[in-house]
Formats: structure tokens, C-alpha cells, sequence
């Protein structure tokens, strides 16, 4: 057990959030556990491999920035959609959302 | 055998972001979840901070648990003022999506069983001097391009939400 089997677990975890889950809220919650499973991942493999790599822990954590910004706007976005539904039909229930028409 | 402080700070922290993680699933109440997201990702900093990557944890802290959860908050007062009748958070478990879930974790972990390090991970000890140096030097594009995306994804918020005003 080490951080990779950690960022694994998150990963998954949130994937069966995002499976499971019956609300806009939930599914977006879950999300951002799987985009802190995958940041943890990118971190942990290259602690793990830091003997034969060629990249400096400053890129690993500018990377990780990287990351951490593309997640923050994924989530205003995802937000900004659930406002504008929530709006417009009045739930957020996925299982009401099935239509593709606005 | 005697377990060092680092020891033990990695298996706290560890455990507290699988809790909190369950605990984003399983939850019925909008507020618990958010609560449980922000302990989760705060672990998940003190993580990032153990492993020597102290910007990235402070970064962690101020966009997710400062930032993104509050974002998360205002989004519920918006879009759920059920009041009395406001729906809980209804979860639909099931085998297929646990098999799923899990054929993933497989999927990512047998392949490099062998090559995953035992026991707590080695700190990778970065200064912010050299983060700074990597970010406007070899990753200056990468850089602008996050920048680009952060104003495209303000520009769809502003047109995405400002548009039900008409």
C-alpha cells in the first residue's frame, strides 16, 4: 500500500459516485474526488520514480498547478450548468434529465 | 520497530481522504457532503505538504477548500431553495457500477503492482525559486494555455447562467 494505491482507490471511488449517484450535486462532488485521485497519482508516481527521471520536482509541482487549474475551471463550468438546469426545469436529478433538448 | 512521525502523519492523512471520500458518496444532506469534500481535499494537502510539494498543497488549499467549495455552496443555495421539500440525495448502489469501479482500480494497479514502492513515499522537495523557473521557463506555454482556459471557462459561466436573464 503507497500513495499510488491511495490515488487508484480515490479514483474509483469516484467513479462509483459518478455511477451512482442520483443528483447533479453528488455527481459533481464525485468528480472532483476522481480529479484529486488522479492529481494525487500524477504527485505519487513521480515520488515513486524520482531515482531514474528526468523531470525536477519543480515541474512535477508546476504540472501539478497545471492540473489544479484545469479542475478549479471544470468545476465553475459543471456549477455554472447545474445553476442554469436547476433554473430551467426545476431539479437536478439526473434521472429527470434525460432529454437533450434545452 | 519504531514508526517514524512521517509514518504515521501518511496513514492519518490517508484515512481521512478515503473516509471523507466514502462519506461524499454515501451522504444523504447536501451540507455533510460538502463538509466531507472539504476534509477530504484538505487531507489530500497535507498529503501534497508530506510530500514536499508545499506550493502545490497551499494551492490545494486555497482553490479547493477557498475556492471551489465555496463555489459549490452558492451553486446549492441557487439551485436547491426546496426549503422544507428540498430532495435528499438519492444514491442508486448497485453491482454493475461497484464491478465497474473496481475493474478500474485493477486495471490501474496490477499492471505496476511490482513496481509500486512499499510504505510511505519519498519526498520530492521542491522550492518555490525552481517552481517559478519551471513555470515561466520550459512550461511557459502550458502556463498561457491555463490561463486561456480560466477565461474560457469564466466566459462560459458568464454565458451559461447570465443567459436565463432575459
Amino acid at each position: 500500500m503507497s500513495a499510488v494505491v491511495l490515488a487508484a482507490a480515490l479514483l474509483s471511488l469516484g467513479l462509483y459516485g459518478v455511477l451512482t449517484r442520483r443528483d447533479l450535486i453528488a455527481v459533481l462532488a464525485s468528480i472532483e474526488v476522481m480529479i484529486a485521485g488522479s492529481l494525487l497519482m500524477l504527485v505519487a508516481l513521480a515520488s515513486a520514480t524520482r531515482a531514474g527521471n528526468a523531470a525536477s520536482p519543480a515541474t512535477v509541482e508546476a504540472v501539478g498547478l497545471l492540473v489544479l487549474v484545469v479542475a478549479a475551471a471544470e468545476a465553475a463550468v459543471g456549477l455554472a450548468l447545474l445553476v442554469a438546469v436547476a433554473r430551467r426545469r426545476g431539479t437536478t436529478a439526473v434521472d429527470e434529465l434525460t432529454e437533450v433538448r434545452g | 520497530m519504531n514508526v517514524s512521525v512521517e509514518t504515521i502523519a501518511f496513514w492519518f492523512l490517508a484515512t481521512t481522504v478515503v473516509l471523507g471520500a466514502v462519506v461524499v458518496l454515501t451522504t444523504r444532506e447536501v451540507m455533510r457532503l460538502i463538509v466531507a469534500l472539504g476534509v477530504a481535499l484538505l487531507a489530500l494537502a497535507g498529503l501534497f505538504g508530506l510530500l514536499g510539494l508545499g506550493f502545490l498543497a497551499v494551492s490545494e488549499i486555497f482553490l479547493y477548500v477557498g475556492g471551489v467549495l465555496v463555489v459549490f455552496l452558492f451553486a446549492i443555495m441557487l439551485a436547491r431553495r426546496g426549503g422544507e421539500g428540498a430532495p435528499e440525495l438519492a444514491t442508486r448502489h448497485g453491482v454493475w457500477p461497484a464491478l465497474v469501479s473496481l475493474g478500474v482500480f485493477a486495471a490501474i494497479v496490477v499492471p505496476m503492482w511490482s513496481a509500486i514502492p512499499r510504505g510511505v513515499p519519498s519526498p520530492l522537495a521542491s522550492d518555490v525559486t525552481s517552481l517559478a523557473a519551471a513555470l515561466l521557463g520550459p512550461l511557459l506555454p502550458q502556463f498561457e494555455i491555463a490561463g486561456i482556459v480560466l477565461l474560457a471557462a469564466l466566459a462560459a459561466v458568464v454565458a451559461v447562467v447570465g443567459s436565463e436573464r432575459r
